[in-house]
């Protein structure tokens, strides 16, 4: 047997461990129909053009304010527009911002997190006291001060919601890492002579991905709506193209007249966030019970 | 204790610098250059090198950082470029607004999820404890922006209970102004109650499950001391913590809110701070800000020893 290749009693684990976790996870309801909701804002993120009806920035001055109806099943805005296809593209731009943002949290807060952790001592305190600092911040005003030098729309308002994930991300981690870098596998490669980056890379990482997963989860949920809520305000996505916070933002306009302009965005927002929430509780609870101490 | 305190405003001191140097550096040296952000990308060039003469810019960074921790200290920030007030009199004018906003959303979270979490932590897999654990859930996902709209959508369009927009000074109409409070104090309030009562609810199933909570209830102590002396007081010393990081929710809250309902406070002078290019005024209110929460935070902390004797003595 060549030395790469996995003995056979070890691959059969851990596809065993693999579909214990699917059956554990089969049992929770919240977390298969949050999966399901996500799989369908996924689905309609992806293949926008299959999953709306119109053309969301089409305006037909034909149609202005109408309501649900056979030809645009949740109304139409102030302009004509479709609200069901603004927010089937809104989900593009709530997803994307929500996965990339996290990404950026993740590859930034993550080594951060790590090498802290695993050279302790006063280069750990110098650096976590950076961290404590950037996480005195309220989220939405650090993500305010990055937008205000960058400049608004959706690229920099990733960005500025990564950045913000990142004192938390590297919290989490560092904590993590302090457990593992005393287990005996990391101890065998420091006196086998590996280097700082390949210890950190190939034998932490891999053993605290879990919280990071569930962390990533939630942060999802938290990205969606502060993509919303900046967008709401006129910094992010900007028009005419849709994103669930700025339709709420031009249904604020006509609230008098047409309130429920203001209802279908906001239930795209919360069903969606509620989704990730669900999911990422379920994925704690499976993953790392440790960190439950909420239910 | 005094040590306890004395030890926490100790390791604060760095945290507060660095927070100061954080906010100076992110707006000094992100790239983009403030003279054109306050002046917009197809400034003249002159005006853009005049501009950065005038704010100092062309000065060491170090010393510009310096200079501007000095004039901090002081309570000077600068001057509005566009009404020509100083930031320090523009912030004392809407103060009174965002605190006032701040207290009331914490006395709706803190109404809200103590009666919730004692209920559902106090009686597990009831429908009461079912109900809570909705509220917590949901609460958490509400945008506080749309629940904002629909309250308007209810309480202000259709019922007329509340104003819609607007603010009445307290000192000119307390009652008129305390009407214009209600729903922006609510909007940001629900998502911190459901987060407390959440963890309420998780203190007191740990709690009620100890071993004190046992003895209490076999030596015929009535159910509600039990509850309440044994359970609810133990439960409460995480629930504290959570409520210091309440604080630093309920400012981003305000940024947002006040601008939704045009409440002329902290949050709604940053945002048109930042649409009109006022960097030096933004600048100004992210230190005041930070600051703020990290000082609530040292607050929290120094009462947590003062409730939880164990924490001092760590």
């Amino acid at each position: 047997m060549s030395s790469g290749a996995v003995p056979w009693e070890d691959t059969s684990r851990r596809f065993a461990r693999e579909r214990e976790f699917v059956r554990r996870f089969s049992r929770r309801p919240a977390g298969v129909i949050s999966l399901f909701i996500i799989l369908i804002v996924l689905f309609a993120a992806i293949f926008t053009n299959v999953a709306a009806t119109h053309d969301p920035i089409f305006t037909d001055f034909d149609a202005l304010f109408s309501g649900p109806s056979g030809a645009h099943w949740l109304g139409t805005d102030n302009l004509g527009r479709d609200t069901y296809s603004r927010i089937v593209h809104g989900a593009r731009t709530a997803l994307l911002v929500g996965v990339i943002s996290v990404g950026i949290g993740v590859s930034i807060g993550m080594p951060y997190g790590m090498l802290a952790g695993y050279l302790g001592g006063w280069k750990d305190e110098v650096m976590m006291r950076v961290m404590d600092a950037i996480y005195a911040f309220p989220a939405l005003l650090l993500a305010l001060i990055i937008i205000a030098v960058l400049g608004t729309g959706i690229f920099n308002v990733m960005i500025a919601i990564g950045v913000v994930f990142i004192p938390g991300l590297a919290r989490l981690v560092r904590g993590s890492t302090l457990s593992v870098k005393e287990m005996e596998y990391v101890l065998a490669a420091e006196s086998s002579g590996a280097s700082t980056w390949r210890i950190i890379l190939q034998h932490i990482a891999p053993n605290i991905l879990a919280p990071v997963i569930v962390q990533g989860s939630l942060a999802i949920g938290f990205a969606i709506i502060a993509e919303a809520g900046l967008s709401f305000l006129g910094l992010g996505t900007q028009p005419p193209d849709p994103s669930w916070g700025s339709m709420l933002s031009g249904a604020q306009r006509f609230l008098t007249s047409q309130g429920s302009l203001a209802i279908f965005p906001g239930l795209a927002i919360v069903l969606t966030v509620l989704a990730f929430n669900l999911l990422g509780d379920t994925l704690r609870d499976l993953l790392d019970p440790r960190l439950r101490g909420s239910d | 204790m005094t040590t306890y305190i004395i030890r926490r405003l100790i390791a604060t001191v760095p945290v507060l610098f660095l927070i100061s140097a954080i906010t100076f550096f992110t707006i000094r040296l992100l790239p983009g250059d403030p003279a054109l952000a306050i002046l917009g990308p197809e400034a003249d060039y002159n005006l853009v090198e005049a501009l950065r003469e005038e704010l100092g810019l062309n000065r060491p960074v170090v010393v510009q950082y310096l200079d501007w921790m000095y004039h901090a200290f002081q309570g000077e920030f600068g001057e509005s470029r566009r009404s020509g007030d100083t930031v320090a009199a523009l912030v004392s004018d809407r103060l009174e607004v965002t605190i006032q906003l701040g207290i009331l959303s914490l006395i709706v979270a803190v109404i809200l999820a103590l009666p919730i979490g004692l209920l559902a932590g106090s009686k597990p897999n009831t429908p009461f404890d079912y109900l809570g654990t909705f509220f917590a859930v949901v609460g958490a996902a509400i945008p506080n922006f749309w629940l904002a709209l629909l309250l308007i959508l209810v309480f202000a369009v259709d019922l007329g209970w509340f104003p819609a927009l607007g603010f009445t000074s307290f000192r000119e109409d307390p009652l008129e102004n305390m009407r214009g409070m209600v729903l922006p104090a609510i909007a940001i309030g629900i998502a911190q109650a459901a987060v407390l009562a959440r963890q309420t609810r998780a203190s007191m199933v740990e709690v009620l499950q100890q071993d004190y909570v046992r003895t209490a209830r076999s030596k015929g102590l009535r159910e509600r001391n039990v509850i309440f002396r044994h359970g609810f007081r133990n439960a409460m010393i995480p629930v504290i913590t959570i409520l210091g990081l309440q604080i630093s929710n309920i400012v981003s809250g305000a940024i947002i809110i006040e601008s939704v309902f045009s409440l002329p406070g902290i949050g709604k002078l940053l945002i048109d701070s930042i649409f009109n290019r006022e960097l030096v005024t933004v600048q100004a209110l992210a230190l005041m800000l930070a600051l703020a929460v990290a000082m609530s935070n040292l607050l929290v902390d120094v009462s947590y020893g003062y409730i939880d004797p164990r924490i001092r003595y760590e």
